[in-house]
C-alpha cells in the first residue's frame, strides 16, 4: 500500500511541482483578499484561499506525466574484471 | 517533493504560511477602513420608584429612550456608568436600528439609596469586533444633564 502510493517523480517534475503550488496559492491568496476586501466578506476570501490550495494540491500531489518527462539518465554499466579477461582470452 | 508524503508536506505548510500571511495583511487593513456609525438619542421620558432592594428602599429610575449608557457624577463617585440597554448586531442588514419608547434593559439605581440631586448624561456607545483585525469603538452623547425626577412613590415604612 504505501509502496503503490509513493508517487515518485523524477527531478526536473519536483522543480516544476515546488514552482506551481507556490504560485497557485499565493496568487489565490492575493486575488482572495483583493475580491474579499472589495466585497467585504473574510469568508469569501478564505474561500477563494481554500480553493487555490485545493487546485494546487490536486496538481501537485498525483503524478502527472509532466513530472515523470525527465526520467534520471544513468551512466553505462562498467563491466567488471572476469568479463575484460575473458573478451581478450576468446 | 520525491513522493507523495513529501509533496502533500510541503504543499500544505506553504499553505498554512500564506494563510496566517493572508490573515495579517486582512488585520492590518481592517483599521482603515471606513467605518462611521451615527446614532441619536432622545430621552422621552423618566420615572423614579422606590422599591425595597435588599433591606433598605432604594430608588429605581425608569428610562423612556433610544440609548445604551448613562454617565453621571454623584457625591461619593466622580464617574458612574450604567448600561442601560444594550444590542449584538451581527450584519449588514440588522445595523440600522430604530427604537422607540424603549425602556431601559437593565437595572438603574445608584450605589447610594436615592438619585435626588443628581443628574445624568446618556450616551449611545459602539464597539466594532471584527472576525480579523483591531477593535474600535467610539460614542454618540445625546442630552446632557438630565435631572433625575423626584419619585414617584413613598419608600415602603
Amino acid at each position: 500500500m504505501a509502496d503503490w502510493f509513493e508517487w515518485a517523480i523524477d527531478f526536473e517534475g519536483q522543480k516544476r511541482a515546488e514552482y506551481l503550488y507556490q504560485s497557485i496559492i499565493l496568487a489565490f491568496a492575493l486575488i482572495g483578499f483583493v475580491v474579499g476586501f472589495q466585497l467585504q466578506s473574510l469568508l469569501l476570501s478564505f474561500q477563494i484561499f481554500a480553493g487555490g490550495v485545493a487546485l494546487s494540491a490536486l496538481l501537485v500531489l498525483p503524478p502527472w506525466s509532466f513530472y515523470n518527462s525527465h526520467p534520471v539518465q544513468w551512466l553505462e554499466e562498467k563491466k567488471n574484471t572476469t568479463e575484460i579477461l575473458n573478451e581478450k582470452l576468446t | 517533493m520525491y513522493s507523495l508524503a513529501q509533496r502533500a508536506n510541503s504543499v500544505f505548510a506553504f499553505a498554512m504560511t500564506v494563510t496566517f500571511g493572508l490573515l495579517a495583511a486582512i488585520a492590518f487593513v481592517t483599521p482603515f477602513l471606513p467605518s462611521l456609525p451615527t446614532a441619536n438619542v432622545d430621552i422621552k421620558n423618566m420615572q423614579v420608584w422606590i422599591y425595597d432592594y435588599g433591606g433598605s428602599s432604594n430608588e429605581f429610575a425608569f428610562v423612556y429612550m433610544d440609548i445604551d449608557a448613562a454617565e453621571y457624577e454623584s457625591k461619593a463617585h466622580d464617574i458612574n456608568q450604567i448600561v442601560l440597554w444594550d444590542s449584538v448586531i451581527r450584519s449588514k442588514e440588522d445595523a440600522n436600528i430604530t427604537l422607540r419608547q424603549l425602556r431601559n434593559k437593565y437595572n438603574f439605581h445608584d450605589i447610594s439609596p436615592s438619585f435626588s440631586g443628581l443628574n445624568a448624561t446618556y450616551s449611545l456607545h459602539w464597539d466594532i469586533m471584527p472576525h480579523v483585525g483591531t477593535l474600535k469603538n467610539g460614542q454618540v452623547k445625546a442630552i446632557t444633564e438630565i435631572n433625575f425626577p423626584a419619585p414617584e412613590n413613598e419608600p415602603a415604612k
